[in-house]
């Protein structure tokens, strides 16, 4: 037993705890945290323990409900959690996907090694960053009207291969080919459709950025031969999500379900967790609107990529193509099938990381398992690891989704200074473009967890297993 | 009592009001967010004006989040930015106010939602403490 929080928890591994379904009066099913002796000793500074047992009281929750090494507090539900709900009895919970919906990751790969690009490289940074609208803002270039928005949301990544900005190969390599069936435009607010129009092709803010990156270090040579990754090579990696729309789907539903819950005999021990069945009107609303908004997700992700590949072939020419290697998800719920029986599984940053063996792994990857990334913080190294079979009875199909956040925004602000993460990310030969000073320091790699301890414990726990390193080289930040 | 705000971090941004009633402590809040967004006193020259304001909600600390997301919807998606508040009806479930605004062209807003993580709203002899987590 630990007595690092409030609850009972036993070690069943190295790298796994759980608390039993004993440890509270309310729990319907055990909690299992994924984390190394040095994690779990820093888990019992935040709430995040103390949400996931909350998470293991949602109605029709099933088999256990996981944090993974980067677990730490978010609205509700961990950042770092997932819960998996029955299709018959179950619920589905906006808070278990976060109000960024489909935040996520793509990795692009280039024919060029960096020693090949290098005297371009600030060029190449500074136009990518004029490229990409960043911060809270907005991008006249790719507004749309009424009529095209709800082709993105009901159609996703699908709708801009008729716009030439993405290809059919894309939609094999993104998750879900970047398209929920289940999304419904018409359940998208008219002020969620306003915030979200002319955000398409934007990064946003926070911890939103893209990545020029070199492939610094490779952990299994058949899994890298298998997605085509070289020593030296180059990457692009995007990571954004469903910007203004997203949020709006988000804060309407919750309040929609907020509302609803004492009609439907829901009782939870905190509101932002406010849930309805998946059968309810109320449930299905929300799962075709989060569809939506995960739909602009993936399309936002492809418009970034569609303008990385223009600045890449304007200043390389020929060999300036970008081959997609995977685009995942961070912030979504989706419906699986887990020993025949069709689950919700909420997934709030946490990857899924399916194994060759998965319907749903593409094609390409057959041999391999899907491909996970997991970003670093900025001047931090990034890595790419490969699904196992393994993570289907584990932790249903998912690993961590970055380093997860070790401090405050606030706290990070206090400790350092935009001009000083600045310097420092110079001195390692690193490109910056950043316009927001805070915004660089609140991203800062201090305000982070160890990255590299958080993909050992889900490399150690067969949750996905490691592939390559991949270290900045450019850093284009919101 | 005078009104009066402040910002706690921890992950978020989690926002503290003290105000002799809801509706004072309502009013506060709106003006913290038009400090955060860098206009911490109303400006000299008129605004946009007035406009009539009105949300719904199930309990006060809903009514509270309600009425900062209304205020952030109209800041980032129509460029104006709430800055002075007038309280016309109030109860636990609805709030009607005046507010003046002004043009806030950026339309960059520095928090995306508030949300209904441990927000409250409690009375107490000398007034009302109001406390809502804002994401940023």
């Amino acid at each position: 037993m630990s007595e690092r929080t409030q609850y009972p928890a036993a070690r069943l591994e190295p790298w796994l705890y759980e608390i039993p379904r004993t440890a509270r009066s309310d729990m319907r099913v055990p909690a299992r945290i994924y984390a190394d002796s040095v994690l779990w000793e820093k888990l019992g500074s935040d709430r995040s323990l103390e949400q996931l047992v909350n998470v293991a009281t949602l109605p029709g929750v099933t088999g256990f409900v996981y944090a993974m090494p980067d677990v730490h507090e978010g609205y509700g539900f961990p950042v770092g959690g997932v819960a998996a709900t029955r299709m018959t009895d179950g619920v589905i919970s906006p808070g278990g996907v976060g109000y960024d919906i489909n935040c996520g990751v793509r990795l692009l790969v280039s024919p060029l090694a960096l020693k090949a690009v290098r005297p371009q490289l600030e060029p190449l940074v500074h136009e990518l960053s004029r490229s990409i609208p960043s911060g809270p803002g907005r991008s006249p270039r790719y507004a749309l009207d009424d009529r095209e928005l709800d082709q993105v949301l009901a159609a996703g990544c699908r709708y801009l291969v008729q716009r030439g900005w993405a290809t059919e190969q894309d939609l094999r390599v993104t998750e879900a080919g970047g398209c929920l069936p289940e999304a419904d435009p018409a359940q998208v607010s008219h002020r969620a459709k306003d915030r979200g129009r002319d955000q398409l092709g934007t990064m946003g803010s926070g911890n939103h950025f893209v990545e020029v990156q070199v492939i610094d270090e490779i952990f299994d040579d058949a899994l890298a031969a298998a997605y085509g990754l070289q020593l030296g090579g180059l990457t692009v990696l995007i990571h954004t999500g469903s910007r203004g729309l997203g949020h709006q789907v988000c804060t309407d539903h919750v309040r929609e379900l907020d509302l609803a819950m004492p009609r439907l005999g829901i009782t939870l021990p905190d509101r932002q967790l406010a849930c309805a069945p998946l059968g309810s009107p109320e449930g299905k609303h929300y799962l075709a609107a989060m569809s939506a908004a995960a739909n602009f997700a993936w399309a936002n992700r492809q418009t970034i990529t569609h303008s990385v590949r223009e600045t890449f072939q304007r200043l390389f020419g020929a060999e300036g193509g970008l081959r997609l290697l995977y685009d995942v998800a961070h912030n979504i719920a989706k419906l699986e099938r887990y020993g025949g029986e069709l689950l919700c599984v909420h997934r709030k940053g946490a990857t899924r990381a399916f194994g060759p063996s998965a319907e749903e792994t593409p094609e390409a990857y057959r041999a391999a398992g899907q491909p996970v990334f997991i970003p670093g913080s900025r001047g931090t190294a990034s890595y790419v690891l490969a699904g196992t079979d393994l993570a289907a009875s584990r932790s249903f199909g998912s690993c961590c989704h970055g380093a997860g956040r070790a401090m405050s925004r606030g706290a990070a602000k206090r400790a350092t200074s935009g001009a000083q993460i600045r310097r420092e990310l110079e001195e390692q030969g690193i490109v910056v473009r950043c316009p927001s000073k805070v915004g660089l320091a609140e991203e800062a790699p201090l305000a982070y967890k160890d990255v590299e301890r958080v993909v050992d414990v889900v490399h150690r726990a067969g949750l996905a297993r490691k592939v390559a390193r991949l270290r900045p080289v450019g850093v284009i930040k919101g | 009592m005078s009104a009066s705000h402040r910002f706690e971090e921890s992950d978020e941004l989690r926002l503290v009001v003290r105000a002799e009633s809801f509706p004072a402590a309502a009013a506060e809040a709106g003006r913290a967010l038009a400090e955060l967004a860098g206009q911490a006193e109303p400006p000299e020259t008129p605004g946009n004006g007035w406009t009539e304001i009105e949300v719904g909600a199930g309990d006060r600390p809903a009514l509270l989040v309600e009425w900062i997301n209304e205020l952030i919807f109209r800041a980032e998606s129509e460029g104006w930015l709430g800055i002075d508040f007038q309280m016309l009806e109030t109860s636990p479930n609805r709030l009607r106010a005046k507010v003046r605004g002004m043009s806030w062209p950026s339309r960059s807003f520095p928090v995306k939602a508030a949300t209904l993580d441990r927000a409250r709203v409690v009375d107490s002899p000398d007034g009302v403490t109001a406390e809502v987590t804002l994401d940023v």
